[in-house]
């Protein structure tokens, strides 16, 4: 029972940081949440697992706190690691975190349609729809101006910022997508690094919980019913 | 004696009115509109500034609104209290290490350059460090050998919003903008190396040593690009390019302004911003055209139909018509280029309103 609450327990505390989070260079904010994960790294090592905790979760949840714990390390330090790593890890760390959620989103329509390629393929196409957003939002900006909170949600919505925000680099004002995209010629701010991370690693943890509820339950049922 | 001195100081203030013909000279009720509708405006920006003086919580707005009011023809400055004081202490309170004065990273361009003319429009020599280091911010953005841009690159000389460097005429254009009203050297290399780029996006195949330009005279957004549509000359830019062009130096004998006067006398209309789609960047246009109009210095704009335009009076006519109850403007076609912040788009036309007025 009390390492089954570590998960919740851990994302309430982290997001109740990151929502007083106004700016993500604020290095007493990060040191909690670095001290969070690194709180929940040590539980989760360093403690027997009860019988009824879903083993598949172990990997994921240790992952996702390793991922945050490093990211936050590389964003704070002073031992930050020189030139061009400090700029590239942070960079790959993204990748990965984004990787980890929509694998878990995979694994779970997977689950839901009992068939691994459909999952896959599922997961796939939301990537890529809202890689996309920049693009395909256009033509409905333009016919409903929408305020600058939905504008902001759309770009957070679009993985391209996660990954922009992490190398500094104002993407919507490149060339190519400057040219195909309404967003760079509107006022807008990037999403928080933090906090997506955050929201990415939870909602990747989220999938794999539900994945592994279902199939427990499922499998029970099969069971009852043979 | 004293007869002589009234005669002589009569004749004086008359001579230059009477140097304009009839047509020349603007409408004295369209004038008084021009000014009450400016007053609405100001009012209207008035209701809206926030508790720490800024609009929309934003640097350029801020500097756009509190220029409004500096160059208003009712002069107002620092003595008249927290409405212009506090947008002042909010410009300053958002000066950066590098002299950039901006909240965001991704405009620093356009916040500094409008910041700096705003703070220099007070007046005030105590902000003169601060606009110094704005100016040194601004010149270092610009594209040249430093950055591995050699001149016969298309983006040599150019100017970007600050968060990459992907520049165009827009921000190159605020940014000479901001450094003649800062008075920056006339011998400064920048001008030069601006005056490339800016040739560059002007499709004038004379002067323009890009292959994509085409013989039309006015400007497209960037060297081979305008977001209508290829490299398209269009009103906004067109009037930047002039400005642009003007700001560097150059006057009516040089081809390239002449160039783009004649895009100008083809393509008159203040109906929309000529060229461009579902009327993107409507009141930039009309902030830019009142500019470089001014400026040019010719009160009459002869289209190429041999039809004589009186500016001021066209400008007014149609600014007023879409006035909204407020006193407010805003474009209601298209949102593209903060166009749907009725504080930038009043802050625009009211100094669109100011050069109206202020032409003698």
């Amino acid at each position: 029972m009390r390492q089954s609450l570590i998960l919740p327990g851990t994302l309430v505390i982290v997001f109740t940081l990151t929502g007083h989070l106004q700016d993500h260079t604020n290095p007493a904010t990060l040191l909690m949440i670095l001290s969070a994960c690194i709180l929940m790294l040590n539980l989760i090592l360093l403690h027997p697992f009860p019988a009824g905790f879903p083993p598949g979760l172990l990997r994921p949840v240790t992952g996702a706190a390793t991922v945050t714990a490093a990211m936050l390390f590389l964003w704070m330090t002073p031992v930050a690691p020189p030139g061009a790593l400090r700029d590239i890890l942070p960079l790959a760390a993204g990748v990965a975190v984004i990787g980890f959620c929509f694998a878990s989103l995979a694994g779970l329509l997977a689950r839901l349609s009992g068939n691994d390629q459909e999952g896959a393929w599922w997961a796939l196409c939301l990537l890529a729809t809202l890689m996309t957003i920049p693009f395909w939002i256009s033509p409905p900006i333009e016919l409903w101006h929408p305020g600058n909170e939905t504008i902001d949600t759309l770009i957070a919505l679009c993985p391209l910022s996660y990954l922009a925000v992490l190398s500094d680099w104002d993407y919507l004002r490149f060339d190519g997508v400057y040219r195909h995209s309404i967003l760079g010629g509107l006022r807008y701010e990037y999403p928080n690094p933090v906090t997506t991370s955050v929201s990415y690693l939870a909602l990747g943890i989220l999938f794999r919980y539900a994945h592994l509820i279902l199939k427990t339950v499922w499998s029970t049922e099969k069971k009852l019913l043979e | 004696m004293k007869t002589l001195f009234k005669s002589f100081l009569i004749a004086t203030l008359l001579l230059p009115m009477g140097l304009l013909t009839a047509g020349e000279m603007m409408n004295p009720e369209l004038l008084n509109r021009a000014k009450r509708a400016a007053d609405d405006g100001l009012r209207y920006l008035r209701e809206q500034q926030a508790e720490d003086g800024s609009w929309s919580k934003s640097v350029g707005v801020t500097a756009l609104a509190l220029h409004a009011y500096l160059e208003n023809r009712r002069g107002y400055n620092e003595s008249d209290g927290p409405f212009i004081t506090r947008p002042i202490a909010f410009l300053l309170s958002h000066v950066n290490e590098d002299g950039s004065i901006s909240e965001t990273n991704h405009n620093r361009n356009y916040n500094t350059a409008v910041a700096i003319t705003a703070l220099q429009a007070t007046n005030n020599p105590e902000y003169a460090k601060v606009i110094r280091n704005g100016q040194q911010f601004i010149k270092g953005l610009q594209l040249d050998q430093r950055q591995g841009y050699e001149p016969n690159h298309k983006y040599y000389g150019g100017v970007g919003y600050g968060g990459d460097e992907r520049p165009d005429l827009s921000n190159i254009y605020m940014a000479l903008e901001s450094l003649r009203a800062t008075s920056l050297d006339s011998s400064d290399p920048l001008w030069e190396k601006a005056l490339v780029f800016v040739s560059r996006s002007q499709n004038h195949s004379e002067t323009n040593d890009q292959a994509w330009a085409t013989d039309d005279g006015g400007f497209a957004y960037m060297p081979g690009y305008s977001p209508h549509g290829e490299a398209v000359s269009y009103g906004g830019m067109t009037h930047a390019g002039l400005l642009s062009l003007l700001f560097a130096g150059m006057d009516r004998n040089d081809p390239r302004v002449s160039a783009a006067y004649d895009w100008i006398r083809a393509n008159y209309t203040l109906e929309t911003n000529p060229g461009a789609k579902k009327n993107q960047g409507l009141f930039y246009y009309y902030n830019a055209f009142a500019k470089s109009m001014h400026a040019y210095g010719e009160p009459e704009i002869t289209d190429t139909a041999g039809i004589k335009h009186n500016w001021r009076n066209d400008l007014t006519r149609r600014l007023l018509a879409i006035q909204e109850k407020d006193g407010a403007w805003i474009n209601r076609d298209s949102p593209k280029w903060w166009e749907g912040n009725k504080n930038l788009c009043t802050a625009w036309v009211v100094i669109a309103l100011n050069h109206v007025i202020n032409t003698p």
